[in-house]
């Protein structure tokens, strides 16, 4: 025991001094050793009279302890949203019908948040690759335990294929239906709708009045440049000389020419079923209507006359002139026109009373009518061959067409018919034999 | 004085007739050159006359389409000329097309041509050669049968298309007719109950050649004219000229924009 109580006054002072130091100094100093001080938010849960977060270490600290006043509890980590599902499959829009799957070799999908921080869509196809494209699923998470994302948000898609022209949602998925890219969704809502079933549909090019799409039989084709007519998944028969396969050339018996041009784009359809195709193709024209006519004035018998009423007897007639075009004719013949040829009706239709006629008409620019479903004879024209606008009648030519440039105005109201239909009628043309053909010619002196 | 000696005399008279000699020679040179000249001249006047004699006869024998047309029938009132125009069928077991050009096509009539109708239909299996002017030929054939109904096939010996089907097999091909063809289909195609054969030529300008192969006569393609004319004094010129059955522009099968 301690016999002078001045040392035991003096212990007393420095055990004093020692205990301020490890009450005020050591807590100030070394926090990592406070304990009291700063606990785990994980382990301690912050009591606001007594505890708080620290900004710097998310720590709960004592208010008794020094250090910054001001600081807040932090909040418990949030429980994760839950993931939005959006799933439909992929319908084709004719403008009068939908069917199921489409055809797109550049199919994109995408969902666009209101507002994107802390979400993330992502897509996928069915199939992954290939034709035809079935349906597709989307998923958009919400990640709120880093992020701080929005959980009301609008969902908009955007989807596109090269090969439609437009590709939205419906309301309920009705086919035909006015487009609403739109769906608007609350993760945090208290029972919120995290599935959607939201179909895509795909307008075929003519659908709305755009252009349609064209078919040939037993022809060939030779493009002044590129060809560009997709062709689309459902395919339905303009008439009974077509047939519903998805080609650009139908070819019932071998009878599909050559598809020559700089470039092809038919969708994912081919050019017929032996698909003779050779594209970067330029084409070297050299028959034109006034090449014809030089020709004709050297080599051929012709009659001049002032319109289509002079045609009267088979031959080769000459107009200098612009012309309409407004009844069948009467003969056969081969006509040529020092101007440009309108067909304001129906040209050369068979009727129960009157054979068709085998015409050909050479012209400078050639312009169907509106309202003119059909045509028969072989048409070219050295300038442009405009088939009129429509946008709920197709055009048949029943012959050929050959010119520079074709204005294609016409889509179908079901525009899984082909708006523009051209078939080769090579026996009717070959009456026209002597007139519209010429000859070679191979000469040897001695 | 000089005095000249008799023998001196004789001198003169060698000088006299070699001048004389010189002059005659060069007085019978000219006079050749310039006989020679004017029968050659005469000989290419009367060439150029017979030779428009010919082709004036082998005019008017297209125009008038008759097998036989004599200079007479012109009523030219050309003297000591004469002349006739023979139009027959060309015939044979080989068919060489004139260089057809890129996106041309020739029709090979596989049916007497009647104009405008067809008769008696070739029966028989042709090969079908190539030879192109530079690169690789192309050729898409159109057959038109006696019914009208189209079918086609593709001859695509370096594979210019791709993925396509049913394109007829080639091998490197021979010499026909003093042509060396680089390309001729493998199997011989059966051409019976066709009336037109259109070969339209894709890529490059190309020559075909056409070989039955029995060695059985092909239908006639066309009727070659060969006008003679000559002068009384026997210079003929002789023109030949081979006229095609009508030619079908490809425009008519293909269409085109």
């Amino acid at each position: 025991m301690m016999q002078n109580p001045k040392s035991a006054v003096v212990m007393g002072f420095f055990f004093g001094i020692f205990f301020f130091i490890i009450a005020f100094f050591v807590p100030y100093k070394f926090p990592v050793l406070a304990v009291a001080c700063n606990q785990s938010c994980a382990v301690h849960a912050c009591d606001p009279g007594l505890w708080c977060n620290v900004p710097a270490g998310r720590l709960c600290r004592n208010f008794s302890c020094p250090g910054n006043p001001t600081c807040v509890c932090p909040s418990p980590t949030p429980t994760l949203y839950p993931t939005i599902a959006i799933t439909g499959i992929l319908k084709e829009n004719n403008g009068v019908s939908c069917t199921n799957d489409i055809s797109s070799n550049n199919l994109k999908i995408r969902i666009v948040p209101q507002n994107g921080w802390g979400i993330t869509p992502v897509c996928t196809q069915n199939p992954a690759s290939g034709n035809p494209k079935i349906a597709y699923n989307c998923t958009v998470t919400f990640d709120n335990q880093i992020a701080n994302p929005s959980p009301a948000q609008n969902l908009t898609l955007n989807a596109s294929a090269p090969e439609y022209q437009s590709a939205y949602w419906t309301d309920n998925n009705v086919c035909g239906g006015a487009a609403n890219n739109t769906i608007a969704v609350n993760v945090a809502a208290p029972v919120p709708t995290t599935t959607f079933n939201k179909d895509i549909f795909f307008d075929l090019s003519g659908v709305g009045g755009g252009t349609g799409w064209m078919k040939l039989s037993n022809l060939s084709f030779s493009g002044n440049a590129g060809l560009n007519n997709v062709i689309p998944q459902s395919v339905s028969a303009y008439d009974s000389e077509d047939d519903t396969s998805r080609y650009f050339i139908i070819d019932g018996a071998g009878t599909a020419g050559v598809n020559s041009a700089s470039s092809i784009n038919l969708g994912t359809a081919q050019t017929s079923a032996n698909n003779w195709s050779m594209t970067s193709y330029t084409r070297q024209v050299g028959f034109t209507p006034a090449t014809f006519l030089d020709y004709v004035k050297s080599r051929k018998d012709y009659t001049t006359i002032a319109d289509l009423s002079g045609a009267s007897q088979p031959g080769i007639y000459y107009i200098n002139g612009d012309l309409t075009i407004s009844s069948d004719p009467t003969s056969d013949f081969v006509l040529i026109v020092n101007g440009n040829v309108t067909i304001s009706q129906d040209f050369n239709k068979a009727t129960q009373t009157t054979a068709k006629k085998s015409v050909a008409i050479l012209a400078n620019n050639i312009t169907i009518g509106n309202n003119v479903a059909y045509a028969y004879g072989i048409f070219i024209a050295g300038g442009a061959f405009d088939t009129g606008t429509n946008a709920a009648l197709g055009l048949k030519i029943k012959g050929n067409v050959s010119t520079s440039t074709l204005s294609d105005g016409r889509s179908q109201s079901n525009n899984s018919q082909p708006s523009l239909f051209m078939v080769s009628d090579p026996g009717a043309f070959i009456t026209l034999l002597p007139y519209l053909s010429i000859s070679k010619y191979d000469q040897t002196i001695q | 004085m000089i005095k000249r000696s008799n023998n001196e005399s004789g001198q003169v008279l060698l000088i006299i007739v070699m001048i004389l000699a010189t002059v005659l020679a060069v007085t019978f040179s000219v006079s050749f050159t310039s006989q020679t000249e004017t029968q050659t001249a005469k000989l290419e006047e009367n060439s150029r006359k017979s030779l428009a004699a010919a082709q004036a006869i082998l005019e008017a024998s297209l125009k008038n389409n008759v097998g036989t047309y004599s200079l007479g029938d012109l009523n030219l009132n050309l003297a000591g000329f004469t002349g006739i125009a023979t139009v027959e069928a060309t015939v044979g077991p080989v068919f060489i097309t004139p260089l057809i050009q890129k996106d041309e096509q020739y029709s090979f009539y596989l049916s007497q041509y009647n104009n405008p109708g067809f008769s008696n239909p070739f029966t028989g299996n042709v090969y079908i050669y190539m030879k192109s002017e530079s690169g690789c030929p192309s050729v898409e054939l159109t057959y038109i049968d006696t019914s009208d109904v189209l079918s086609r096939d593709f001859i695509d010996p370096c594979n210019q298309t791709s993925g396509g089907l049913n394109i007829l097999s080639t091998q490197p091909g021979s010499s026909l007719n003093g042509v060396d063809f680089g390309y001729r289909i493998t199997n011989p195609k059966a051409l019976s109950g066709k009336k037109l054969m259109l070969m339209r030529v894709l890529s490059n300008s190309t020559k075909l050649g056409i070989q039955e192969v029995n060695g059985n006569n092909l239908p006639a393609q066309g009727k070659t004219t060969t006008a003679q004319a000559q002068t009384g004094t026997s210079t003929s010129s002789t023109v030949s000229l081979f006229q095609s059955y009508p030619q079908i522009p490809s425009d008519f099968f293909v269409a085109s924009f």
